[in-house]
């Protein structure tokens, strides 16, 4: 039992903020970082496009 | 940064073996004295092309991608892992010569910002993981 409560703490800390701010918040700090993601890879694609 | 350079100053994928075999120092030929190694070095050096600094110079590329990446994904999941391997590949990316420097230092930063983000967050619960089981 103390096992995996140990595993569940070292695991609220390997995922770091996620785990510490509230779960809006969580969705909304992915959302911003996922378009931001998908905004660099979108211009990356183009600009490989453009190039070759 | 200063560790950054201390760490890949001797690879033999570093930028120093850009030039000329028979300009290396003396003191630094301890590391390049496999004959393999010296051969292609020989080889790079004789053609005029060196075909190996493009590729190189794309992988420095890759890195400040990867670093930037990293960097940003690690804002909200995997801070202590995605940070550090931000921090190492921007430094990587800017010690080789990359010709996105503007992604690099941005990765480099991102990296940074991941750690720092996480001190913030857990200083601020009082607590290193899982705020909500208090």
């Amino acid at each position: 039992m103390i096992f995996i409560v140990a595993a569940f703490l070292l695991l609220g800390f390997l995922v770091g903020t996620a785990a510490h701010i509230p779960l809006p918040a969580t969705f909304a700090a992915a959302a911003a970082i996922g378009a931001w993601l998908l905004v660099f890879a979108v211009r990356e694609r183009k600009h490989h496009r453009q190039g070759s | 940064m200063n560790a950054l350079n201390t760490l890949v100053r001797h690879t033999p994928s570093d930028t120093r073996d850009d030039r000329d075999v028979r300009e290396e120092p003396v003191t630094g030929s301890a590391e390049h004295s496999e004959p393999a190694e010296q051969a292609q070095q020989a080889e790079q050096a004789q053609s005029g092309v060196r075909p190996g600094i493009t590729a190189r110079v794309r992988d420095a590329d890759g890195m400040a991608v990867a670093s930037f990446v990293m960097g940003l994904a690690g804002l909200l999941v995997f801070n202590v892992v995605l940070g550090p391997c931000a921090l190492v590949l921007g430094g990587l990316a800017l010690t080789r010569g990359t010709t996105r420097r503007g992604r690099a230092v941005l990765g480099l930063s991102l990296g940074a910002a991941d750690l720092i983000v996480l001190a913030a967050v857990t200083a601020a619960d009082q607590s290193v993981s899982w705020s909500i089981t208090g």
